[in-house]
């Protein structure tokens, strides 16, 4: 996954953990003891990855040491293009299964426990699969355990309750309560999600951050769906990934403001792993504006990623007398100066110019006078 | 700035010099190649170039033929300094610097370089001094002061202090050097980091682009293959049903096949019958037929016997008919005779009366014919004896005139010579008689005595013996023409020619009435009267009958009626023989025909006497009978297969066959034809699945919005440095403008006292001379003359000086185009100005100068030739 944002190394560092987080997980199943691990869709961002990215995938995959069940997903649905149908995939051993229909699999090593999946076979489907799928199910035999897979947006959860992929949660709900399965594992929501009060509809977010928009990212979930104990499947997340997506909302006015975002900014740890995107407000002195512009600056290179978002920010800069004060400007440039500031007080498209002219004017001033 | 002292060695044709300057005005004075201009060239030198300089204009200084090293020493105050600056180039190179003031310091090389022009760059505007120099032969218009910043804080503060502080310059620099980042001087491009990247940005959208559809292509092959896989499974449900289809469709073929067979058969048991149902109707009807024949023969034997039987009654009528016929015709005949014979008698006697009236006729005029011959003769007679024609009158007539004019002409021409005898006399032996007249015959030569004392001779003029010959020739020839007709004069010959005329008329009418008495040559009528009179009987014998003609005329009528009944009697003669001869040969026919009837009827009569004896009318019956019964049951029972095939839909089951086969393989084609697609597909794909299109394009759209943020970045800069360019450059032309105004006003002040006082000079931007008016008129300052130009130029760089106080001006050799009078107010200036600013005059004319009040005059000496 590329990240405009990201530049060189941290891009890098970013697509490597999301092929290592595989390896973060096997070790995460051997230190809880999982039996087996489920992927429930979009494993990769779409069937079109470079085949360096599979075959790295894979090779983690090959070496997980517990089954490994892939859900495909609307990115990476099983259409004539499919990832799956790969030649690397095909080399994998047997315990890594790609779900290619709605058939119950037996989990290898683990009897009594069964899955099923509804897999999508395009980027682009007009039916409930997840629905299809439950529907011929018949109840779980006693003492045994079935484990539901399915990728898309839950009506409890969707915007759009009329799109007809949408997982009917009531005929969920049915198929728990008629013992057809007893926990669905959903994919395609990026943020943890419990779905229902039975506490077994559940969506297990994502291993390693990808936006600024979702909720409990770097996250797996640790199931335990004993039947008899407890009706409420037993899920625990637990922290897999550490790559932050921050927004960071800051009013600057003045010396002060600037040194607090200075001081938050210096607050983060691991800062080569996070991604902070600025939505400064406020107007500044152009003195002030080149001291904040000359913060971020300095600070841009501990961040995986520091911008200011120019969509969610509001800068504006004010040049006052104490500007061309402190520039002793005379002569034509005063004049210059002076027909600058009154266009750029006029706003408009003309006077973001004229405010950018004077920012340019105010440096190389500046840098006169210094010298 | 105030130079004390210039000292050269070795310096071009300088071996050693020196001159030591006041303040104000000096006027250093030498002849041609004394080393002024060496010395202007010196000080120019030793604040621009290192020692170490290796230009060829520095090693041009070094002495001809002595090469040692060329040094300039300069001894100045400026500002608070007082100090000696040395220098000596090319060879032992070297630079010293001793200040004297205000605390000593020595230096050496780079660093008293360096020290020189420090103190220099702090006390006087080293631009300025360098642009006011004005070197022999240099342009008098090439003078840059625009660079010079204490001409431009002079300026500014006498502008009311509008313009620019030390930094400006260089912050323009900047600005112009921020512009130049991201636009070409000259046309205003985009160029460096913001061409780069908006290229960038086109470059990556056009990958964009390319992978998007490589990835929209891959899209659609998935699609097709999603397709494909749909069709055959269809193909793989439909296939089988399309094969049971048509084994089932070629049961129900074959079932058809036996039905048809049947069918066949049937029909064929069928056919057979209705022959034979045919050849049994085919005998009754022949029998039928012979019957009807036989009845046909004799009724047709019948109607030939009845139509014998009329026609012989028909030609006994007609026989009757002819005798009746035959007597009327010989009546007409006899009848037709008389008249024929009457009629003609009374044309033979119509014809008497004609021929004897004619012959009367004939007679009467024949005898007037002659009685008219007869007085034509005479006429003739006559008329041959008067000879004279109208012609032969013309002759006579033009004769007798001729005649008349030689008398004429013959009288006027001859003289009259008389002799009259005053005495008796002899003359020409004739005597003569005293009073006689004689006259003399002057046509002729003649000659006459008068006694023995004299004789005279006289002859006629030529001509008039001419004359007199011709006429007369013309006499007589009218003579014998007279002669020949018989008269003896014209007149007699007039009246000739009337008479003859006359009876040549009477002749002509004669002729005339005699033609119209006969319409035919006189010889015919008298044959015919001859024959009339032959075949007329004699008078008396002839019985004259008035109504002849009226009986004529009524026997004719009668006769044509008589003809014509005649021969309508005769026609109807031979129309009832036709009839007669058209009736026998019919009964003749008829005679035949009844013949060959009676023949055939007895024939047909014998055959079905056989026919009967063979085979009875009710047998032949009864047989058809029992055939059509048979082949009734044969109808209904292929009536009944015929219903059953029918019923089985035979064509439509073989179309459903062929429809079904076509189907089948249709489908098979096409199953084998989506297998084989559906594998390029895959292959297809599996190829562009390697690609990694995906995180291709996400990588280009990452590289883009990159490259996009930095171009938006670079614009906002661009259009940044752009806007304070242009705002610095007009906010600085605005001031450049306004500093005109003062230095301008200085140089008028200045030149209304070399000019008069309505002298302008109009200053550019750049505050070099753009024109001048004097008395009204307006001239370019490069149109103007060279000594005007060279005015204006030192008006101008007084007028600098006098605005930035401390910098000398140094003018070498100027003045050389000005005339008395300017030389004069010129002097006064430069006297004026030398006691703000130093001034040094190189020249080798020191009288341009002696107007300059206060002056100190420096005499360069010639030296001895450097030694080679």
């Amino acid at each position: 996954m590329t990240r405009h944002f990201l530049k060189g190394e941290a891009q890098a560092r970013f697509t490597q953990d999301r092929i290592d987080v595989i390896s973060d997980l096997a070790a995460m199943a051997h230190e809880h003891d999982a039996r087996f691990m489920v992927i429930c869709g979009d494993m990769f961002d779409a069937n079109e990855v470079a085949p360096q990215t599979v075959l790295r995938a894979t090779e983690k995959l090959a070496a997980f040491p517990v089954p490994v069940f892939i859900l495909p997903g609307n990115h990476d649905p099983l259409n004539a293009a499919s990832v799956y149908d790969s030649a690397a995939f095909a080399a994998l051993p047997e315990h890594v299964r790609v779900l290619r229909d709605s058939h119950i699999h037996q989990v290898p090593g683990v009897p009594g426990v069964e899955v099923v999946a509804a897999p999508w076979h395009r980027k682009q489907v007009l039916s409930d699969l997840c629905a299809q799928m439950l529907e011929p199910l018949a109840p779980v035999k006693e003492g045994e355990i079935r484990i539901a897979l399915a990728h898309g947006q839950v009506s409890s959860l969707a915007t759009d309750h009329q799109h007809p992929a949408t997982i009917d949660s009531a005929v969920v709900k049915q198929a728990l309560q008629d013992g057809k399965i007893h926990y669905l594992a959903l994919g395609d929501r990026h943020s943890v999600t419990d779905c229902d009060e039975s506490g077994r509809i559940w969506y297990s977010g994502t291993p390693v951050a990808t936006d600024f928009t979702e909720n409990n990212p770097n996250q797996v979930l640790l199931v335990d769906a004993s039947v008899g104990i407890d009706p409420r499947a037993q899920v625990q997340p637990l922290t897999v990934g550490d790559w932050q997506f921050e927004q960071l909302h800051a009013t600057v006015d003045n010396v002060a403001d600037i040194e607090r975002l200075e001081s938050k900014l210096a607050d983060y740890q691991n800062k080569e792993s996070v991604i902070v995107r600025l939505a400064l407000t406020g107007a500044l002195k152009l003195d002030d504006s080149a001291a904040l512009h000359a913060m971020i600056d300095a600070k841009r290179g501990l961040f995986a990623s520091l911008r200011l978002h120019d969509n969610q920010s509001d800068l504006t800069v004010l040049p006052e007398s104490l500007d061309i004060d402190a520039l002793s400007l005379s002569g034509y440039a005063r004049s210059t100066w002076d027909e600058l500031a009154q266009t750029a007080q006029g706003g408009g498209e003309a006077g973001v110019l004229a405010t950018d002219t004077l920012e340019l004017f105010y440096r190389l001033a500046h840098r006169q006078r210094q010298h | 700035m105030q130079l004390l002292r210039i000292k050269l060695e070795n310096w071009r044709a300088v071996r050693s010099r020196e001159i030591t300057l006041g303040s104000g005005v000096n006027i250093v004075e030498g002849a041609n190649e004394a080393g002024k201009s060496s010395f202007i060239e010196a000080l120019n030198v030793i604040f621009r170039e290192r020692d170490s300089t290796k230009k060829k204009e520095i090693k041009s200084i070094t002495p001809k033929g002595n090469d040692v090293g060329s040094t300039v020493e300069v001894e100045l105050q400026t500002g608070e300094y007082h100090f000696i600056y040395t220098k000596t180039y090319n060879k032992r190179a070297a630079t010293s610097l001793s200040v004297l003031k205000p605390a000593l310091a020595q230096y050496t090389g780079m660093q008293a370089h360096d020290e020189a022009l420090r103190i220099l760059d702090e006390t006087i505007d080293l631009t300025l001094w360098q642009a006011i120099q004005l070197e022999q032969g240099s342009e008098f218009s090439e003078i840059n002061l625009r660079q010079s910043t204490g001409l431009a804080k002079a300026l500014d503060s006498a502008a009311g202090g509008s313009g620019v502080g030390e930094d400006d310059s260089a912050l323009l620099a900047q600005a112009k050097a921020e512009y130049l980042r991201y636009h070409t001087e000259k046309t205003g491009r985009e160029t460096g980091e913001l061409a780069e990247v908006r290229l960038k940005c086109d470059s990556l959208r056009s990958e964009i682009e390319t992978a998007s559809t490589a990835m929209q292509n891959m899209q659609m092959q998935v699609d097709r293959s999603a397709a494909i896989a749909e069709e055959l499974q269809e193909h793989n449900r439909s296939l089988p049903e399309l094969k049971a289809a048509l084994e089932v469709l070629q049961k129900k073929q074959v079932e058809l096949e036996s039905l048809r067979e049947r069918n066949r058969t049937v029909r064929a048991e069928f056919d057979a019958q209705s022959l034979r149902v045919d050849e049994a109707q085919r005998q009754l009807s022949d029998r039928y037929t012979v019957r009807e024949q036989l009845a046909l023969q004799q009724q047709t034997l019948q109607a030939l016997t009845d139509k014998h039987k009329t026609l012989v009654e028909d030609a006994s009528q007609l026989s009757q008919k002819h005798t009746e016929l035959h007597q009327n015709l010989e009546q007409g005949r006899e009848r037709k005779a008389g008249l024929q014979k009457l009629v003609a008698e009374l044309e033979a006697a119509m014809k008497q009366q004609a021929d004897v009236q004619e012959l009367s006729a004939l007679e009467n005029r024949l005898k007037q014919y002659n009685q008219s011959q007869k007085l034509l003769d005479q006429s003739v007679h006559e008329y041959q004896q008067y000879q004279i024609d109208n012609n032969t009158l013309d002759e006579l007539q033009a004769l007798q005139k001729n005649v008349r004019e030689l008398e004429v002409r013959l009288d006027a021409q001859q003289p009259e010579l008389t002799v009259t005898a005053l005495q008796d006399s002899i003359f020409n032996d004739k005597p003569v008689v005293k009073d006689t007249v004689e006259p003399m015959d002057t046509s002729v030569e003649f000659e006459f005595r008068i006694g023995s004392s004299a004789t005279i001779t006289f002859k006629p003029a030529t001509n008039l013996a001419g004359l007199r010959d011709e006429l007369q020739a013309v006499k007589s020839q009218l003579s014998d023409r007279m002669g020949q007709y018989a008269v003896r004069d014209i007149g007699e010959a007039v009246a000739a020619n009337r008479r003859r005329n006359e009876l040549h008329q009477q002749i002509k009418g004669l002729k005339q009435r005699r033609d119209d008495l006969l319409d035919q040559q006189v010889e015919l009528v008298q044959q015919r009267v001859e024959a009339l009179r032959a075949s007329v009987l004699p008078a008396g014998s002839l019985d004259v009958q008035d109504d002849l003609p009226e009986q004529l005329v009524s026997k004719r009528t009668e006769l044509d009626e008589i003809e014509r009944e005649v021969n309508r009697h005769m026609a109807d003669q031979s129309s009832l023989q036709a009839g007669k001869a058209g009736i026998d040969a019919q009964l003749e026919l008829l005679q035949r025909q009844i013949v060959d009837q009676q023949q055939a009827v007895s024939q047909q009569q014998q055959q079905l006497a056989q026919q009967l004896a063979k085979r009875s009318d009710d047998a032949l019956t009864e047989k058809l009978q029992r055939e059509k019964l048979s082949c009734q049951r044969l109808k209904v029972k292929l009536q009944d297969a015929e219903g059953a095939l029918s019923q089985s839909q035979g064509d439509e089951i073989s179309q459903q066959v062929d429809n079904a086969r076509h189907a089948v393989d249709r489908a098979t084609a096409q199953f084998h034809e989506d297998e084989k697609e559906l594998a390029a597909v895959t292959a297809q794909l599996d190829t562009l699945r390697a690609e990694g299109l995906h995180e291709k394009l996400e990588h280009l759209h990452a590289e883009l919005n990159d490259a996009q943020e930095r171009l938006q970045q670079l614009t906002r800069a661009a259009g940044a440095a752009k806007y304070l360019w242009e705002s610095l450059r007009k906010h600085q032309r605005a001031t450049q403008l306004s500093y005109v105004k003062p230095l301008s006003e200085l140089v008028c002040g200045m030149g209304r006292i070399v000019f008069g006082n309505d002298f302008q000079v109009n200053l550019n931007e750049s505050l070099g001379i753009e024109s001048r008016t004097l008395h009204g008129l307006t001239v370019p300052f490069d149109d103007l003359s060279g000594g005007a130009r060279e005015q204006l130029g030192i008006l101008l760089r007084l007028a600098a000086t006098q605005l930035v106080a401390g910098v000398p001006l140094i003018l070498d050799d100027t003045l050389g185009h000005t005339d008395a009078a300017r030389l004069q107010t010129i002097g006064a200036l430069l006297s004026t100005a030398g006691r703000q600013s130093q001034i040094v005059v190189m020249t080798c004319y020191p009288q341009r100068y002696r107007h300059v009040g206060d002056a100190l005059q420096h005499r360069l000496v010639a030296e001895s030739p450097v030694a080679g």
